[in-house]
């Protein structure tokens, strides 16, 4: 599982737990997440493996429904 | 309590009514393990050993001989303190355990100072150790001053191409990938400020030159997170095929 969220410059960020992590995708999303942005917890086949246009991925925001960095 | 004393006398045999030799081994019938808690204080300047199943710290213990505090119960041996703090020093040597038996511990508990290696063996929870050499494996264990400044609270080291994936790591809750070369590790444990050390470095293919950055101006160390950047000698940010990171910090 990883989180995505859309930062205040209009890109999408992916978070990876890792193996340390004990919590729920949700305690993570809370605690790692920036506050105020919203979130979405999506599978690992979610995400492209292509980093080609890396940084021209996009994520509409009303996607983000899971919740908001703490 | 029963004792061995001379006929007629008041006082209790001593060591010096006993000349050397005069008792073997065979004349000692049976050892009876007094069940009860024998009291610890003073100095302990001779060879001994007690028979208990439990020893407190009564007072400050200085031992300059052999102390040997022992058990032939079927009881894990435990050696606490009273409601004051005590203090066991001295040049000689403080040993604990069980009489043919292996398959018991000994508990110290809210002891400080050098203990001997039969009792370290033993030890399952340690408090703080402020001085001395440690020898054995610590499991779950948090360094704080000093020692803690000299170790690794975090590290990490993960792939930044393809699907990121984190290879291992200590101390870190989550890596976020935030675009081509530019990475955010985040932090199981807060770190006390954010002037903590980091040190990494980063790989890709065989020939290309290419070193982490800290973008300071832009996105500065926290406590919770520090984000770090895989670039090019030319400033180019670039994916990393491995990164690793270290951070030494309170």
């Amino acid at each position: 599982m990883r989180i995505i969220y859309k930062t205040s410059e209009n890109t999408v960020s992916v978070i990876l737990p890792s193996s340390e992590w004990g919590g729920t995708m949700e305690e993570l999303a809370q605690r790692d997440v920036p506050t105020g942005l919203k979130y979405k917890i999506v599978e690992d086949s979610d995400i492209p493996n292509d980093r080609l246009f890396r940084n021209a991925w996009e994520v509409d925001e009303a996607e983000l429904t899971d919740g908001v960095g703490a | 309590m029963p004792y061995l004393g001379r006929r007629g006398a008041l006082a209790p045999l001593t060591s010096a009514d006993i000349p050397v030799g005069i008792v073997e081994g065979t004349d000692i019938a049976f050892l009876e393990n007094a069940s009860g808690t024998h009291n610890l204080e003073g100095t302990y300047s001779t060879e001994r050993m007690y028979l208990n199943d439990s020893y407190t710290l009564t007072g400050n213990v200085t031992i300059t001989g052999h102390l040997a505090l022992g058990s032939i119960a079927d009881e894990d041996i435990v050696i606490t303190q009273d409601s004051t703090e005590r203090t066991i020093t001295g040049s000689g040597t403080l040993e604990a355990g069980n009489i043919l038996q292996d398959t018991h511990s000994t508990s110290v508990t809210g002891m400080t100072g050098e203990l001997a290696n039969s009792v370290q063996d033993n030890i399952t929870r340690l408090g703080t150790v402020t001085s001395g050499i440690f020898n054995g494996t610590l499991n779950t264990t948090t360094f704080s001053g000093s020692a803690g400044k000299i170790t690794a609270k975090v590290w990490v080291t993960y792939k930044g191409t393809d699907a990121v994936a984190i290879h291992d790591s200590v101390g870190v809750s989550s890596v976020t990938d935030n675009g081509v070369g530019i990475y955010t590790v985040n932090f199981l444990t807060p770190f006390a400020n954010i002037y903590y050390c980091s040190v990494g470095m980063s790989g890709h293919n065989t020939t290309k030159l290419k070193s982490v950055s800290q973008p300071i101006g832009t996105t500065p160390p926290t406590t919770n997170s520090c984000k770090y950047e895989t670039v090019y000698a030319d400033g180019s940010i670039a994916d990393a095929q491995i990164m690793m990171v270290a951070i030494f910090g309170d």
